[in-house]
C-alpha cells in the first residue's frame, strides 16, 4: 500500500448542494485511478479540490502522506500535481512551446530561451510518445494534438500526479484509443493518473482502480478485475440502465419520409456530399455512421435547409423541397436535434419556457394573431414538457444555460418532439450525456419511431448507432458507400466500412461501390 | 444583463435575477461615482474647485422646478436615440448612425411643419410621423447595404452621418433658407409645434410624453411580441435562431429601421418642440450621446429613461457649472468620457466584487 493521495471527508458546500459529502478514498502511486459518476455528482468539483482551485469546507488532502492545503494552483503544481481541464486552456496564437512554458519561460528576464524550450519539449514528448511539433502554432492543431500540449505543459512543470477532467468528452471513437494509449504509456513511465470519465468502455479499459460516485458521496471504491461494466453503471445511476440492443420494427413497404437524389455538394471545390442517394421510411431508424468530418455535418445542412446542394433533390414527403429555407421545412414536419446544443439548439439567455417555442413562437398555440406573445399558453406548455420530459430545473422561468448539459439537451428534443415532426433528425443526440440522459434520448428517438416516424440518427458513437438503429448508413469522404440491415453488422465491421474499407463490404455481403 | 428573460404572466422573485439585477446596478452606479472621481481630479488640476463645480452642475440640473423642467426636456433626444441605438443592439446590430437618422427626421419635420398647410390635429401627427420615415428612410440604405452586401453596420451608418450632416448644412444654407441673416430654415407653422404640458414659466413640451410613449412601445415590442421574441434571440444567438427558423437578415434589418424611425422622432420632437426650425449644428451630439445611454442602460427601455437623464442633467447643469464655477462646459463631454470608460470596464468591476470583497466563492 502506498497511497500517494489520501482524501478524508473532503466535503465542500455550494448554496443549496452538498457538492462533495464526506468523501474518503486513497490514489496509489503508479496507477491510473478513475473517478466515476453521472454528470452533476461532484467529480469535477473534487478534482478542483484536488487541484486548489476550491478549499475544501471540511475535510483533510494528504499527498505522500503529509496533510496539504492548497490556496491555488501553484501550491499543487508546486506538490507536483497537474490538471487537464476539460477545455483546453490554451492560446491559439502562440506556438506550442510558447504555450507549455509560459509562466516558466526558461532563459533571462528579457529574453526568453526559445531554442532551449523546444529542445526540452521535443525530448519530453519523444520520451512519452505525445508526437507534437514544438514550433506550431496551437491554432493550427487539431483536438488531439491540443490535448497533447496540454498534456506536454503539466509534464513539462514535472507533475507526478496527472488529472483528467473528462478527456475523452471531445475525442472521436479512433482518438480516445489512441489517447488510452498514452494514458498506459503515463502509467508505465511511473506518474500517477486521476482520471475522470462516466464512459465505461475506456474506464474498464484503462483503470487499476475505480471509485464511483453519486450525488456528492462515494458509492464505493472497487479493483478493476473484480467488478464489470454493468455494475459499475448501476453503482453511478443506482438502478439498472439498459442500452443494449432495442427489438426492431417491421419497416418494410413503409413510404419514404425523406429522400435524397444525387446530392452532391462543394465548398472551395472541395466535394463534401458526393451524389449521396438516401431514404428514410417511415417507422425506422436510419443510423448515419462515420468518421467525423465525412459529410455528416454537410449532410444534415442539405436536409434541414441551411444548405442548398448544388445538384440533386431533396425530396420531403414526396415533394421536393430543394429550393426551401429552414422554416418552411420545419412547418412542414421536420424535427432537428443540432449537433452543437449551444451553438444551434438553444438561446442560453433565454427561460426554458422561451426555448421550448423558440421556432414556434409565431404559432396561434403561443402567439395571439401569430403576433402577440401569449405568456399562459407558454408557460402551460413549459410545465407540461418539464413533466413529460422530465427536465430538472427550478422553475421554467430560469435561463437555460444554468441548466446541465442533459437537461439542456432534454429541452430540444422536448420542443422538436412537441412539434410533431414526420421526420425527426438527431445529431449526436448524446454527446456530452451522462448515461441517465443518454438513455432517456435513445428512448425518445425510439418512441417517435414506433409512432410511425422516421428517425435519422447521425453519431459517432457506434454503439449508439447499433444499438438504436435498424438500419445503417455508412458515409465516408462524401459518399454512401453502404446500407446494411443493423442486426447484419458488428462493430469491427462497421469500423471498417466507415474507413472505406472494401474488403469489410465483401465479407459483409454488401453493394459495392468504388471509390 | 440586466434584462434577461423578460415577460412573466405574473412577477416572481427570483432571487438570483434580482442579484444580478443589484449588481449591474451596483455597477453602474460605481463607474458613475468613479466617473466624478476621476473628474473631479481632472477639475483640480485646471485649477478649480470640483466640490464647487459638482455644485454648480447639480444645481444647475436639478436646482429649481425650471431647472428640472430644462433636463426633462434635454433628456428627451437623447432618450429616443438611445432607445434607437438599445433595440437596433438587443438584435446584434450597431446602429452608429442616429445622428444622421436624427438629423434627417429633423429635416423632415422642419419641412413639413413649415411648407403644408393643415389643421393641427392633422399637421403635428403628419409632421411627427415624417420625422419617423424620414429616419426610417435613412437606415434604410444601410439596412439593404446589410441585407445584400453584408456590409459592415458600423461602417455604412458613420458615413451615412457625414451625408446627412452635410445634406442638412446644404439644404438650410441653400434651397430651405428660411429669411432673416442666420443659416436656417422657416419657422415651422404653429399647427405643427407640440404643446406645452406646464405652464410657464416651466418648459416642457408634450414631446416628453411621446418619448416615454415610445419607451413604453419599444419595451412591449421587444418583449411581449413575437417580432421582439425573434429579434432578442438574434441578438443572443443568430445562429441558433436561424437553426430554428427565424430569418437572422430580416430581423436585423427590421431592427435597423425601427432603430432609425426612432432616432428621427427625436429629431422631429426636437423641431416640433422646441426649435421650432433647424438652425446650423443644432444636434449637440444627440445621436452619439444614444450610445453612452443605451449602454448604461443595458439596452433596457426603462432603464434608458434614467439614463437618458443622466446625460441630460450633465447638459442642462453644464451651462451653470460654466458661469457659476468657471469651469468649460466642454468638460462634460470629459465626465461622460469617463463614465463610458468605467461602464466598459465592467468585468473588471464584477471581478473585484465578486472576488475581492464577496469572497473567494466561485474560482
Amino acid at each position: 500500500m502506498n497511497a500517494i493521495i489520501q482524501l478524508k471527508d473532503v466535503t465542500k458546500r455550494f448554496p443549496g448542494v452538498v457538492a462533495n459529502d464526506h468523501i474518503s478514498f486513497e490514489v496509489e502511486k503508479g496507477t491510473i485511478h478513475t473517478l466515476a459518476g453521472e454528470n452533476g455528482a461532484g467529480k469535477s468539483t473534487l478534482m478542483n479540490i484536488i487541484y486548489g482551485l476550491y478549499r475544501p469546507d471540511e475535510g483533510e488532502i494528504r499527498i505522500e502522506g503529509k496533510p496539504v492545503q492548497f490556496s491555488s494552483s501553484k501550491d499543487s503544481i508546486a506538490h507536483r500535481i497537474g490538471m487537464v481541464h476539460q477545455h483546453f486552456m490554451l492560446i491559439p496564437k502562440l506556438t506550442v512551446a510558447e504555450n507549455i512554458v509560459v509562466g516558466q519561460e526558461p532563459g533571462s528576464a528579457l529574453k526568453v530561451d526559445r531554442k532551449g524550450a523546444e529542445e526540452r519539449i521535443r525530448a519530453l514528448s519523444e520520451k512519452y510518445g505525445l508526437k507534437i511539433d514544438p514550433a506550431r502554432k496551437v491554432a493550427d492543431l487539431s483536438v488531439t494534438e491540443q490535448q497533447r500540449v496540454e498534456i506536454l505543459k503539466i509534464l513539462y512543470r514535472e507533475a507526478e500526479i496527472l488529472i483528467f477532467d473528462e478527456p475523452t468528452a471531445v475525442l472521436t471513437p479512433q482518438e480516445i484509443d489512441e489517447f488510452c494509449e498514452i494514458l498506459l504509456g503515463l502509467k508505465a513511465a511511473g506518474k500517477t493518473i486521476l482520471f475522470i470519465s462516466h464512459k465505461m468502455a475506456e474506464v474498464m479499459r484503462i483503470s487499476d482502480r475505480i471509485t464511483v460516485i453519486r450525488l456528492g458521496k462515494v458509492v464505493g471504491t472497487v479493483e478493476k478485475d473484480k467488478t464489470t461494466a454493468e455494475e459499475l453503471t448501476r453503482m453511478m445511476v443506482g438502478r439498472d440502465v439498459s442500452l443494449a440492443r432495442r427489438d426492431r420494427r417491421q419497416f418494410e413497404n413503409q413510404p419514404n419520409l425523406l429522400e435524397l437524389r444525387d446530392v452532391s455538394y462543394s465548398v472551395n471545390g472541395v466535394r463534401k456530399l458526393d451524389h449521396i442517394n438516401l431514404q428514410l421510411r417511415a417507422g425506422e431508424v436510419l443510423g448515419v455512421a462515420g468518421v467525423d468530418g465525412n459529410g455528416q455535418e454537410e449532410l444534415v445542412r442539405a436536409i434541414y435547409g441551411d444548405i442548398r446542394p448544388d445538384e440533386g433533390q431533396v425530396i420531403f414527403k414526396g415533394n421536393d423541397v430543394s429550393r426551401t429555407g429552414i422554416r418552411a421545412r420545419k412547418e412542414s414536419g421536420l424535427g432537428l436535434v443540432p449537433e452543437d446544443r449551444h451553438r444551434d439548439g438553444l438561446v442560453l439567455e433565454y427561460s426554458v419556457a422561451d426555448n421550448l417555442v423558440l421556432g414556434m413562437h409565431n404559432h396561434k398555440e403561443f402567439a395571439k394573431g401569430g403576433a402577440w406573445l401569449d405568456f399562459k399558453k407558454i408557460h402551460e406548455n413549459a410545465e407540461t414538457m418539464k413533466e413529460d420530459f422530465d427536465i430538472r430545473c427550478a422553475n421554467v422561468d430560469v435561463a437555460a444555460g444554468t441548466l446541465s448539459g442533459g437537461n439542456q439537451q432534454k429541452i430540444i428534443i422536448a420542443r422538436e418532439a412537441s412539434r410533431d415532426p414526420d421526420v425527426f433528425v438527431a445529431v449526436q443526440p448524446t454527446r456530452g450525456l451522462d448515461i441517465g440522459a443518454m438513455e432517456f434520448v435513445q428512448k425518445t428517438l425510439l418512441e417517435q419511431r414506433d409512432k410511425g416516424k422516421g428517425v435519422l440518427l447521425l453519431s459517432l458513437e457506434l454503439d449508439e448507432i447499433l444499438s438504436v438503429s435498424d438500419r445503417i448508413a455508412v458515409i465516408f469522404k462524401g459518399r454512401i458507400v453502404d446500407v446494411v440491415d443493423a442486426t447484419s453488422v458488428n462493430r469491427q465491421q462497421l469500423g471498417l466500412m466507415m474507413l472505406g474499407s472494401n474488403a469489410a463490404r465483401e465479407e459483409q455481403g454488401g453493394v459495392q461501390i468504388g471509390n | 444583463m440586466a434584462t434577461k428573460a423578460i415577460g412573466k404572466p405574473r412577477f416572481k422573485p427570483d432571487r438570483k435575477k434580482l442579484q444580478e439585477t443589484g449588481l449591474s446596478l451596483l455597477i453602474t452606479l460605481i463607474s458613475l461615482v468613479a466617473a466624478l472621481i476621476v473628474g473631479a481630479i481632472v477639475i483640480w488640476a485646471f485649477g478649480s474647485n470640483p466640490f464647487e463645480a459638482y455644485g454648480a452642475l447639480w444645481r444647475g440640473a436639478f436646482g429649481t422646478g425650471i431647472a428640472f423642467t430644462v433636463t426633462l426636456g434635454k433628456a428627451v433626444p437623447v432618450m429616443l436615440t438611445g432607445l434607437a441605438v438599445a433595440i437596433a443592439f438587443r438584435c446584434s446590430v450597431f446602429n452608429i448612425g442616429a445622428e444622421g437618422q436624427l438629423l434627417m427626421g429633423a429635416m423632415a419635420a422642419a419641412l413639413v411643419g413649415a411648407y403644408v398647410n393643415l389643421p393641427m390635429v392633422l399637421h403635428l401627427p403628419l409632421t411627427i410621423l415624417a420625422s419617423m420615415a424620414a429616419g426610417m428612410f435613412w437606415a434604410f440604405f444601410p439596412a439593404v447595404l446589410k441585407l445584400r452586401g453584408n456590409v459592415s453596420v458600423v461602417i455604412s451608418t458613420i458615413m451615412f452621418n457625414y451625408i446627412a450632416q452635410y445634406l442638412v448644412q446644404y439644404l438650410i444654407l441653400g434651397p430651405f433658407k428660411g429669411p432673416g441673416e442666420s443659416p436656417a430654415t422657416a419657422t415651422i407653422a404653429e399647427t405643427a409645434q407640440l404643446p406645452d404640458i406646464l405652464p410657464k414659466p416651466y418648459v416642457l413640451n408634450l414631446g416628453f410624453v411621446l418619448a416615454l410613449l415610445a419607451v413604453v412601445g419599444t419595451y412591449i415590442l421587444l418583449n411581449r411580441t413575437s417580432m421582439g421574441y425573434e429579434m432578442r434571440a438574434v441578438g443572443f444567438n443568430a445562429s441558433a435562431a436561424h437553426t430554428n427558423g427565424i430569418d437572422v437578415g430580416r430581423n436585423m434589418f427590421l431592427a435597423l429601421l425601427i432603430s432609425g424611425a426612432l432616432a428621427g422622432l427625436g429629431g422631429g420632437i426636437e423641431v416640433t418642440g422646441s426649435l421650432n426650425k433647424i438652425v446650423n449644428n443644432f444636434s449637440a451630439n444627440y445621436g452619439f450621446n444614444g450610445i453612452p445611454v443605451a449602454l448604461m442602460a443595458h439596452n433596457n427601455p426603462f432603464a434608458i429613461i434614467f439614463s437618458a437623464l443622466l446625460i441630460g442633467a450633465m447638459r442642462s447643469g453644464s451651462s451653470m457649472m460654466q458661469s457659476s464655477a468657471g469651469i468649460s462646459q466642454n468638460m462634460i463631454d470629459v465626465l461622460q468620457g469617463l463614465i463610458i470608460v468605467f461602464l466598459c470596464s465592467e468585468h473588471v468591476i464584477r471581478y473585484y466584487i465578486k472576488h475581492r470583497i464577496g469572497g473567494k466563492k466561485h474560482a
